[in-house]
Protein backbone atom coordinates (compact mmCIF):
# COMPACT_ATOMS: atom_id res chain seq x y z
CA UNK A 1 0.00 0.00 0.00
CA UNK A 2 1.24 3.30 -0.81
CA UNK A 3 1.92 6.01 2.25
CA UNK A 4 -0.23 7.93 3.04
CA UNK A 5 1.91 11.54 3.08
CA UNK A 6 -1.43 14.06 3.46
CA UNK A 7 -4.28 13.65 6.15
CA UNK A 8 -7.06 16.03 6.55
CA UNK A 9 -9.62 15.15 9.18
CA UNK A 10 -12.60 16.85 9.89
CA UNK A 11 -11.72 20.91 9.25
CA UNK A 12 -14.03 23.65 10.10
CA UNK A 13 -13.20 26.94 9.86
CA UNK A 14 -15.17 30.12 10.38
CA UNK A 15 -14.82 33.82 9.13
CA UNK A 16 -16.64 36.41 10.54
CA UNK A 17 -19.03 33.83 12.30
CA UNK A 18 -19.93 32.03 8.77
CA UNK A 19 -19.06 28.10 8.33
CA UNK A 20 -16.70 27.84 5.59
CA UNK A 21 -15.35 24.73 5.50
CA UNK A 22 -17.70 22.17 7.09
CA UNK A 23 -15.96 18.47 8.16
CA UNK A 24 -13.85 18.29 5.21
CA UNK A 25 -11.84 15.24 5.59
CA UNK A 26 -9.23 14.04 2.73
CA UNK A 27 -5.96 11.89 1.96
CA UNK A 28 -3.29 11.69 -0.30
CA UNK A 29 -0.60 9.30 -1.27
CA UNK A 30 2.76 9.53 -2.37
CA UNK A 31 3.14 10.02 -6.21
CA UNK A 32 -0.68 11.02 -5.77
CA UNK A 33 -2.34 13.21 -8.09
CA UNK A 34 -5.79 14.81 -6.15
CA UNK A 35 -8.06 17.69 -7.42
CA UNK A 36 -10.05 19.90 -5.28
CA UNK A 37 -13.09 20.19 -7.68
CA UNK A 38 -15.77 22.91 -6.78
CA UNK A 39 -17.08 26.24 -7.44
CA UNK A 40 -14.58 29.37 -7.33
CA UNK A 41 -14.91 30.91 -3.69
CA UNK A 42 -16.14 27.82 -2.19
CA UNK A 43 -13.10 27.66 0.30
CA UNK A 44 -10.58 26.00 -1.37
CA UNK A 45 -7.93 28.13 -1.10
CA UNK A 46 -8.29 28.71 2.95
CA UNK A 47 -7.98 24.97 3.34
CA UNK A 48 -4.87 25.31 1.06
CA UNK A 49 -3.55 27.50 3.49
CA UNK A 50 -4.97 25.70 6.33
CA UNK A 51 -2.96 22.40 5.11
CA UNK A 52 0.14 25.23 4.59
CA UNK A 53 -0.32 26.15 8.00
CA UNK A 54 -0.55 29.49 7.02
CA UNK A 55 -4.07 29.63 8.79
CA UNK A 56 -5.58 27.52 11.55
CA UNK A 57 -8.38 25.43 12.04
CA UNK A 58 -11.32 26.27 14.15
CA UNK A 59 -11.91 22.34 14.53
CA UNK A 60 -10.22 19.06 12.73
CA UNK A 61 -6.51 17.84 12.17
CA UNK A 62 -4.30 18.18 9.67
CA UNK A 63 -1.44 15.80 9.50
CA UNK A 64 1.30 15.90 6.74
CA UNK A 65 4.46 13.55 7.12
CA UNK A 66 6.90 15.95 8.97
CA UNK A 67 10.41 16.68 6.83
CA UNK A 68 8.16 17.06 3.14
CA UNK A 69 9.86 19.74 0.78
CA UNK A 70 6.33 21.40 0.55
CA UNK A 71 5.86 23.82 -3.12
CA UNK A 72 2.94 25.74 -3.05
CA UNK A 73 1.74 27.22 -6.17
CA UNK A 74 -0.46 30.55 -5.35
CA UNK A 75 -3.41 31.57 -7.08
CA UNK A 76 -1.98 34.90 -7.39
CA UNK A 77 1.75 34.72 -8.37
CA UNK A 78 3.96 36.60 -5.67
CA UNK A 79 7.47 37.28 -6.09
CA UNK A 80 10.07 39.68 -4.34
CA UNK A 81 9.92 42.42 -6.95
CA UNK A 82 13.59 43.73 -6.03
CA UNK A 83 14.97 40.65 -7.20
CA UNK A 84 15.91 39.20 -10.61
CA UNK A 85 13.36 36.06 -11.72
CA UNK A 86 16.45 33.40 -11.47
CA UNK A 87 16.63 35.08 -7.48
CA UNK A 88 13.15 34.25 -7.08
CA UNK A 89 14.22 30.95 -7.41
CA UNK A 90 16.92 30.78 -5.72
CA UNK A 91 15.58 32.23 -2.55
CA UNK A 92 13.17 29.24 -1.86
CA UNK A 93 16.02 26.73 -2.61
CA UNK A 94 18.32 27.86 -0.03
CA UNK A 95 16.62 26.07 2.66
CA UNK A 96 16.32 22.37 0.39
CA UNK A 97 19.06 22.02 -2.08
CA UNK A 98 22.99 22.62 -2.25
CA UNK A 99 24.71 25.30 -4.33
CA UNK A 100 25.38 23.02 -7.59
CA UNK A 101 21.89 21.29 -6.89
CA UNK A 102 20.19 24.15 -6.79
CA UNK A 103 21.27 25.83 -9.65
CA UNK A 104 20.81 22.62 -11.69
CA UNK A 105 17.36 22.40 -11.18
CA UNK A 106 17.27 25.98 -11.83
CA UNK A 107 18.56 25.95 -15.07
CA UNK A 108 16.74 22.75 -16.35
CA UNK A 109 13.59 24.69 -15.40
CA UNK A 110 14.45 27.69 -16.60
CA UNK A 111 14.83 25.86 -20.10
CA UNK A 112 11.80 23.52 -19.45
CA UNK A 113 9.62 26.51 -19.07
CA UNK A 114 11.20 28.86 -21.93
CA UNK A 115 11.98 31.35 -19.17
CA UNK A 116 16.38 30.91 -20.11
CA UNK A 117 16.16 34.43 -21.25
CA UNK A 118 14.53 35.87 -18.88
CA UNK A 119 16.44 34.88 -16.07
CA UNK A 120 17.80 38.38 -15.54
CA UNK A 121 14.36 40.47 -15.77
CA UNK A 122 12.84 41.42 -12.69
CA UNK A 123 9.08 40.16 -12.66
CA UNK A 124 7.31 42.92 -13.79
CA UNK A 125 9.02 42.68 -16.84
CA UNK A 126 7.17 39.73 -17.51
CA UNK A 127 3.95 39.20 -19.28
CA UNK A 128 0.90 37.48 -17.23
CA UNK A 129 1.55 33.86 -18.45
CA UNK A 130 5.25 34.35 -17.67
CA UNK A 131 4.80 35.28 -13.93
CA UNK A 132 2.20 32.15 -13.93
CA UNK A 133 5.31 29.95 -15.61
CA UNK A 134 7.70 31.20 -13.14
CA UNK A 135 4.91 30.78 -10.39
CA UNK A 136 5.51 27.00 -11.12
CA UNK A 137 8.47 26.78 -11.68
CA UNK A 138 9.48 28.24 -8.53
CA UNK A 139 7.46 25.78 -6.22
CA UNK A 140 9.25 22.77 -8.57
CA UNK A 141 12.24 24.36 -7.83
CA UNK A 142 12.81 22.74 -4.49
CA UNK A 143 12.42 19.61 -6.17
CA UNK A 144 9.29 19.17 -3.91
CA UNK A 145 7.68 15.90 -2.34
CA UNK A 146 4.56 17.71 -2.18
CA UNK A 147 2.83 20.16 -4.00
CA UNK A 148 -0.48 22.56 -3.67
CA UNK A 149 -1.43 24.16 -6.62
CA UNK A 150 -4.18 26.81 -6.41
CA UNK A 151 -5.55 27.37 -9.45
CA UNK A 152 -2.26 27.21 -11.62
CA UNK A 153 -3.49 27.47 -15.16
CA UNK A 154 -6.18 30.13 -14.55
CA UNK A 155 -5.41 32.91 -16.55
CA UNK A 156 -2.94 30.93 -18.71
CA UNK A 157 -4.15 30.94 -22.58
CA UNK A 158 -4.73 27.52 -23.81
CA UNK A 159 -1.65 26.18 -25.61
CA UNK A 160 0.19 27.24 -22.65
CA UNK A 161 -2.24 25.53 -20.24
CA UNK A 162 -0.74 22.25 -22.25
CA UNK A 163 2.72 23.11 -21.87
CA UNK A 164 2.89 23.87 -18.19
CA UNK A 165 0.49 20.81 -17.45
CA UNK A 166 2.89 18.32 -19.48
CA UNK A 167 5.86 20.15 -17.71
CA UNK A 168 4.15 19.33 -14.27
CA UNK A 169 3.77 16.02 -15.22
CA UNK A 170 7.02 15.48 -16.06
CA UNK A 171 8.50 16.42 -13.28
CA UNK A 172 6.06 14.86 -11.34
CA UNK A 173 7.14 11.81 -12.86
CA UNK A 174 10.66 12.65 -12.39
CA UNK A 175 10.70 12.83 -8.76
CA UNK A 176 7.35 11.23 -7.19
CA UNK A 177 5.85 14.25 -6.15
CA UNK A 178 2.12 14.09 -4.84
CA UNK A 179 -0.02 16.87 -5.79
CA UNK A 180 -3.32 18.57 -4.53
CA UNK A 181 -4.61 20.89 -7.33
CA UNK A 182 -7.49 23.22 -7.04
CA UNK A 183 -9.99 24.12 -9.82
CA UNK A 184 -13.23 24.66 -10.99
CA UNK A 185 -12.64 23.19 -14.69
CA UNK A 186 -13.50 19.49 -14.52
CA UNK A 187 -11.81 19.26 -17.64
CA UNK A 188 -8.30 19.54 -15.65
CA UNK A 189 -9.40 17.26 -13.07
CA UNK A 190 -9.93 14.53 -15.39
CA UNK A 191 -7.01 15.41 -17.38
CA UNK A 192 -4.62 14.92 -14.33
CA UNK A 193 -6.03 13.75 -11.19
CA UNK A 194 -6.23 10.36 -9.92
CA UNK A 195 -8.70 10.87 -7.82
CA UNK A 196 -10.85 14.01 -7.32
CA UNK A 197 -12.76 15.10 -4.84
CA UNK A 198 -16.45 16.89 -5.58
CA UNK A 199 -16.94 19.89 -2.90
CA UNK A 200 -20.05 21.68 -1.74
CA UNK A 201 -20.17 25.35 -2.45
CA UNK A 202 -20.18 27.36 0.96
CA UNK A 203 -19.56 25.68 3.54
CA UNK A 204 -16.92 23.83 1.18
CA UNK A 205 -17.54 19.79 2.14
CA UNK A 206 -17.00 16.65 0.15
CA UNK A 207 -19.85 15.56 -1.77
CA UNK A 208 -18.11 13.05 -3.72
CA UNK A 209 -14.64 10.98 -3.98
CA UNK A 210 -13.97 10.09 -7.69
CA UNK A 211 -11.41 7.91 -8.79
CA UNK A 212 -10.24 8.17 -11.91
CA UNK A 213 -8.19 4.76 -12.21
CA UNK A 214 -4.91 5.74 -13.92
CA UNK A 215 -2.00 3.46 -13.48
CA UNK A 216 1.02 5.09 -11.87
CA UNK A 217 3.40 4.42 -14.74
CA UNK A 218 0.92 6.48 -17.27
CA UNK A 219 1.69 10.22 -16.89
CA UNK A 220 0.15 11.14 -20.05
CA UNK A 221 -2.42 13.24 -21.06
CA UNK A 222 -5.52 11.58 -21.93
CA UNK A 223 -7.15 12.18 -24.90
CA UNK A 224 -9.39 8.90 -25.43
CA UNK A 225 -12.75 7.62 -25.11
CA UNK A 226 -12.46 6.89 -21.31
CA UNK A 227 -11.06 10.72 -20.86
CA UNK A 228 -14.09 11.77 -23.16
CA UNK A 229 -17.10 9.89 -21.07
CA UNK A 230 -15.01 10.50 -17.32
CA UNK A 231 -15.19 14.01 -18.26
CA UNK A 232 -19.02 13.71 -19.05
CA UNK A 233 -19.41 12.06 -15.16
CA UNK A 234 -17.81 14.27 -13.39
CA UNK A 235 -19.67 17.34 -15.08
CA UNK A 236 -23.04 15.63 -14.34
CA UNK A 237 -22.45 15.24 -11.06
CA UNK A 238 -20.77 18.59 -10.48
CA UNK A 239 -24.29 19.81 -12.28
CA UNK A 240 -26.21 17.50 -9.88
CA UNK A 241 -24.37 18.55 -6.56
CA UNK B 1 20.95 53.68 -26.08
CA UNK B 2 20.90 55.85 -28.83
CA UNK B 3 17.84 56.97 -28.20
CA UNK B 4 18.62 57.50 -24.42
CA UNK B 5 22.01 59.97 -25.55
CA UNK B 6 19.82 61.96 -27.64
CA UNK B 7 17.30 62.00 -24.32
CA UNK B 8 20.11 63.31 -22.42
CA UNK B 9 21.21 65.55 -24.68
CA UNK B 10 18.00 67.08 -25.00
CA UNK B 11 17.69 67.61 -21.52
CA UNK B 12 20.90 69.41 -21.32
CA UNK B 13 20.28 72.27 -23.78
CA UNK B 14 16.60 72.48 -22.48
CA UNK B 15 18.14 73.13 -19.12
CA UNK B 16 21.51 75.55 -20.28
CA UNK B 17 18.66 77.23 -22.54
CA UNK B 18 16.35 77.92 -19.53
CA UNK B 19 19.31 78.80 -17.17
CA UNK B 20 20.17 81.71 -19.92
CA UNK B 21 17.28 82.89 -20.14
CA UNK B 22 16.57 83.34 -16.34
CA UNK B 23 20.06 84.95 -16.79
CA UNK B 24 19.08 87.84 -19.64
CA UNK B 25 15.65 88.44 -17.37
CA UNK B 26 17.73 89.01 -14.71
CA UNK B 27 20.48 90.91 -16.00
CA UNK B 28 18.27 93.23 -17.84
CA UNK B 29 15.74 93.61 -15.04
CA UNK B 30 18.78 94.78 -12.73
CA UNK B 31 19.70 97.15 -15.04
CA UNK B 32 16.75 99.30 -14.08
CA UNK B 33 16.93 98.62 -10.61
CA UNK B 34 19.18 100.12 -7.98
CA UNK B 35 22.01 97.32 -6.75
CA UNK B 36 20.52 97.62 -3.04
CA UNK B 37 17.32 96.30 -4.61
CA UNK B 38 18.15 93.92 -7.62
CA UNK B 39 22.21 93.11 -8.28
CA UNK B 40 22.37 92.06 -11.65
CA UNK B 41 24.16 88.95 -11.88
CA UNK B 42 27.78 90.11 -12.69
CA UNK B 43 27.70 91.79 -9.21
CA UNK B 44 26.39 88.98 -7.29
CA UNK B 45 29.26 87.02 -8.87
CA UNK B 46 31.77 89.92 -7.76
CA UNK B 47 30.28 89.34 -4.41
CA UNK B 48 30.55 85.66 -4.62
CA UNK B 49 34.16 86.07 -5.79
CA UNK B 50 34.92 88.15 -2.32
CA UNK B 51 33.43 85.83 0.31
CA UNK B 52 35.38 82.88 -1.23
CA UNK B 53 38.58 84.78 -1.28
CA UNK B 54 37.73 85.87 2.11
CA UNK B 55 37.17 82.61 3.68
CA UNK B 56 33.83 82.72 4.67
CA UNK B 57 32.43 80.26 2.17
CA UNK B 58 34.20 77.43 3.40
CA UNK B 59 34.03 78.30 6.87
CA UNK B 60 30.18 78.88 6.89
CA UNK B 61 29.65 76.27 4.31
CA UNK B 62 31.31 73.63 7.09
CA UNK B 63 29.61 74.97 9.80
CA UNK B 64 26.28 74.32 8.24
CA UNK B 65 26.84 71.51 6.77
CA UNK B 66 27.98 70.02 9.82
CA UNK B 67 25.05 71.12 12.18
CA UNK B 68 22.23 69.87 8.98
CA UNK B 69 24.17 66.37 9.39
CA UNK B 70 23.92 66.06 12.90
CA UNK B 71 20.29 66.80 13.10
CA UNK B 72 19.34 65.42 10.10
CA UNK B 73 21.54 61.77 11.04
CA UNK B 74 19.81 62.29 14.64
CA UNK B 75 15.96 62.87 12.72
CA UNK B 76 16.38 59.38 10.43
CA UNK B 77 18.06 57.48 13.60
CA UNK B 78 15.13 58.39 16.00
CA UNK B 79 12.29 58.44 13.01
CA UNK B 80 13.23 54.89 11.98
CA UNK B 81 13.53 53.56 15.51
CA UNK B 82 10.04 55.28 16.30
CA UNK B 83 8.50 53.83 12.77
CA UNK B 84 9.86 50.23 13.78
CA UNK B 85 8.37 50.61 17.57
CA UNK B 86 4.91 51.96 16.84
CA UNK B 87 4.85 49.23 14.14
CA UNK B 88 5.32 46.70 16.54
CA UNK B 89 3.59 47.57 19.09
CA UNK B 90 -0.76 48.79 19.36
CA UNK B 91 0.42 50.49 22.97
CA UNK B 92 3.21 52.64 21.40
CA UNK B 93 1.24 53.45 18.84
CA UNK B 94 -1.86 54.87 20.55
CA UNK B 95 0.52 56.57 23.20
CA UNK B 96 3.28 58.32 20.35
CA UNK B 97 0.72 58.51 17.23
CA UNK B 98 -0.58 61.66 18.54
CA UNK B 99 2.65 63.33 19.73
CA UNK B 100 4.06 63.19 16.03
CA UNK B 101 1.22 64.94 14.54
CA UNK B 102 1.29 67.70 17.06
CA UNK B 103 5.04 67.74 16.58
CA UNK B 104 4.43 67.92 13.25
CA UNK B 105 1.42 70.80 12.90
CA UNK B 106 3.35 73.25 15.17
CA UNK B 107 5.16 75.77 13.01
CA UNK B 108 8.67 75.94 12.75
CA UNK B 109 9.25 79.52 13.54
CA UNK B 110 7.49 78.37 17.27
CA UNK B 111 9.69 75.55 17.43
CA UNK B 112 12.66 78.00 16.74
CA UNK B 113 11.17 80.58 18.94
CA UNK B 114 10.97 77.83 22.04
CA UNK B 115 15.29 76.89 21.02
CA UNK B 116 16.26 80.12 21.54
CA UNK B 117 14.30 80.19 24.86
CA UNK B 118 15.65 77.06 25.43
CA UNK B 119 18.92 77.04 24.57
CA UNK B 120 19.33 80.66 23.64
CA UNK B 121 21.64 81.85 20.34
CA UNK B 122 24.08 79.14 20.86
CA UNK B 123 26.47 77.72 18.19
CA UNK B 124 25.48 74.77 17.53
CA UNK B 125 22.26 73.67 19.30
CA UNK B 126 19.74 76.04 18.30
CA UNK B 127 19.68 75.22 14.55
CA UNK B 128 20.73 71.31 15.37
CA UNK B 129 17.07 71.11 17.29
CA UNK B 130 15.30 72.39 14.56
CA UNK B 131 16.50 70.75 12.09
CA UNK B 132 15.80 67.75 14.15
CA UNK B 133 11.83 68.55 15.31
CA UNK B 134 10.99 69.89 12.01
CA UNK B 135 12.55 66.99 9.79
CA UNK B 136 11.81 64.05 12.56
CA UNK B 137 8.34 63.84 11.62
CA UNK B 138 8.51 63.63 7.57
CA UNK B 139 11.43 60.77 7.99
CA UNK B 140 8.77 58.68 11.14
CA UNK B 141 5.48 59.04 8.58
CA UNK B 142 7.44 57.71 5.62
CA UNK B 143 9.36 54.95 7.15
CA UNK B 144 6.14 53.98 8.77
CA UNK B 145 3.79 54.08 6.23
CA UNK B 146 6.98 51.71 4.50
CA UNK B 147 6.20 49.27 7.15
CA UNK B 148 2.37 49.38 6.95
CA UNK B 149 2.79 48.90 3.44
CA UNK B 150 4.94 45.71 3.20
CA UNK B 151 3.26 42.89 1.71
CA UNK B 152 2.28 40.15 3.87
CA UNK B 153 1.47 37.67 1.20
CA UNK B 154 5.56 37.62 0.70
CA UNK B 155 6.22 37.21 4.24
CA UNK B 156 4.05 33.97 3.54
CA UNK B 157 5.20 32.74 0.81
CA UNK B 158 8.85 33.08 2.29
CA UNK B 159 7.08 30.88 5.36
CA UNK B 160 5.65 28.34 3.02
CA UNK B 161 9.52 27.74 1.84
CA UNK B 162 10.92 27.92 5.17
CA UNK B 163 13.16 30.91 4.23
CA UNK B 164 14.51 32.04 8.37
CA UNK B 165 13.65 35.15 9.91
CA UNK B 166 17.32 36.63 9.11
CA UNK B 167 16.46 35.90 5.83
CA UNK B 168 13.16 37.32 5.37
CA UNK B 169 14.52 40.50 6.80
CA UNK B 170 17.08 40.84 4.65
CA UNK B 171 15.28 40.18 1.69
CA UNK B 172 11.89 41.12 2.29
CA UNK B 173 11.68 43.81 4.92
CA UNK B 174 14.71 45.99 3.86
CA UNK B 175 14.41 46.01 0.14
CA UNK B 176 10.25 47.16 0.95
CA UNK B 177 11.40 49.81 2.95
CA UNK B 178 14.15 50.80 0.78
CA UNK B 179 11.83 53.23 -1.73
CA UNK B 180 10.15 54.76 2.02
CA UNK B 181 13.92 55.03 3.11
CA UNK B 182 14.78 56.98 0.09
CA UNK B 183 11.86 59.36 -0.23
CA UNK B 184 12.03 59.98 3.51
CA UNK B 185 15.79 60.84 3.00
CA UNK B 186 15.16 63.31 0.00
CA UNK B 187 12.44 65.08 1.42
CA UNK B 188 14.04 65.05 4.69
CA UNK B 189 17.23 66.52 3.43
CA UNK B 190 15.13 69.64 1.29
CA UNK B 191 13.73 70.27 5.08
CA UNK B 192 16.62 69.85 7.07
CA UNK B 193 18.51 72.53 4.78
CA UNK B 194 15.40 75.30 5.04
CA UNK B 195 15.60 74.78 8.65
CA UNK B 196 19.31 74.90 9.05
CA UNK B 197 19.68 78.45 7.82
CA UNK B 198 16.45 79.50 9.13
CA UNK B 199 17.42 78.52 12.35
CA UNK B 200 20.72 80.35 11.66
CA UNK B 201 19.16 83.20 10.66
CA UNK B 202 17.39 84.22 13.59
CA UNK B 203 18.92 82.03 16.21
CA UNK B 204 22.85 81.31 15.55
CA UNK B 205 26.07 83.25 15.32
CA UNK B 206 27.76 81.49 12.54
CA UNK B 207 26.82 79.75 9.50
CA UNK B 208 25.41 80.12 5.92
CA UNK B 209 22.30 81.38 7.47
CA UNK B 210 23.87 83.93 9.63
CA UNK B 211 25.77 85.57 6.82
CA UNK B 212 22.27 85.87 4.92
CA UNK B 213 21.52 87.75 8.05
CA UNK B 214 24.90 89.49 8.28
CA UNK B 215 24.21 90.86 4.18
CA UNK B 216 20.73 91.72 5.46
CA UNK B 217 21.53 93.88 8.21
CA UNK B 218 24.37 95.73 6.43
CA UNK B 219 22.11 96.05 3.07
CA UNK B 220 24.69 93.84 0.96
CA UNK B 221 21.92 92.51 -1.50
CA UNK B 222 24.52 91.50 -3.69
CA UNK B 223 26.37 89.04 -0.73
CA UNK B 224 22.83 88.29 0.33
CA UNK B 225 22.30 87.18 -3.68
CA UNK B 226 25.76 85.59 -3.63
CA UNK B 227 24.66 83.59 -0.73
CA UNK B 228 21.47 82.46 -2.05
CA UNK B 229 23.36 80.91 -4.80
CA UNK B 230 25.46 78.79 -3.01
CA UNK B 231 22.32 77.34 -1.61
CA UNK B 232 20.95 76.66 -4.69
CA UNK B 233 24.10 75.46 -6.33
CA UNK B 234 24.36 72.90 -3.17
CA UNK B 235 20.98 71.45 -3.24
CA UNK B 236 21.30 71.38 -6.83
CA UNK B 237 24.80 68.80 -6.33
CA UNK B 238 22.56 66.60 -3.23
CA UNK B 239 19.79 66.25 -5.61
CA UNK B 240 21.88 65.04 -8.26
CA UNK B 241 24.90 63.33 -6.96
CA UNK B 242 22.72 61.79 -4.00
CA UNK B 243 19.31 61.70 -3.86
CA UNK B 244 18.58 60.97 -7.83
CA UNK B 245 21.41 58.09 -7.76
CA UNK B 246 19.49 56.75 -4.52
CA UNK B 247 15.99 56.71 -6.33
CA UNK B 248 17.20 54.91 -9.38
CA UNK B 249 18.71 52.42 -6.94
CA UNK B 250 15.47 52.13 -5.20
CA UNK B 251 13.54 51.84 -8.00
CA UNK B 252 15.44 49.84 -10.45
CA UNK B 253 13.33 46.93 -10.90
CA UNK B 254 10.36 48.96 -11.63
CA UNK B 255 11.80 50.15 -14.86
CA UNK B 256 10.18 48.56 -17.81
CA UNK B 257 12.87 47.70 -20.38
Amino acid sequence: MTEQILEVEGIQKYYDSHLIINCLSLALSRREIVCLLGPSGCGKTTLFRIIAGLSKADAGKVRLLPQLRVGYVFQEPRFLPWKRVEENLSFVQRNFLNGSEAAETRQSLLKDSGLEHFKDNYPDQLSGGMKQRLELIRALAIRPDFMLLDEPFKSVDPLLKIKLRKMLLDYQGKYGTSLLLITHDPEEAVLLADRIYLLADKPATVIEEIKIGRGQSERTIRQDDIFNYMQMIVKILLHEK
Amino acid sequence: MSHSISNKGLKLVSSTVGIMVILIIWHFAAASFNPLILPSPGETWQALKEISRSGQLIANLLITLRRTLLGYSAAIFSGLLLAVFLNASRFWRYLFRPIITIIQVIPPVIWLVLAVIWFGIADDITPIFLIFIVTLPVIFLNIYTGLEGIDLRLIEMATVYRVSKKQIILNIYLPSLVNQLVSAVSIGLAIAWKAAIFAEFLGSSAGIGFALSMANSNLETEELFGWTLVLIGLMLIFEYLLIRPLQQYATRWRQND
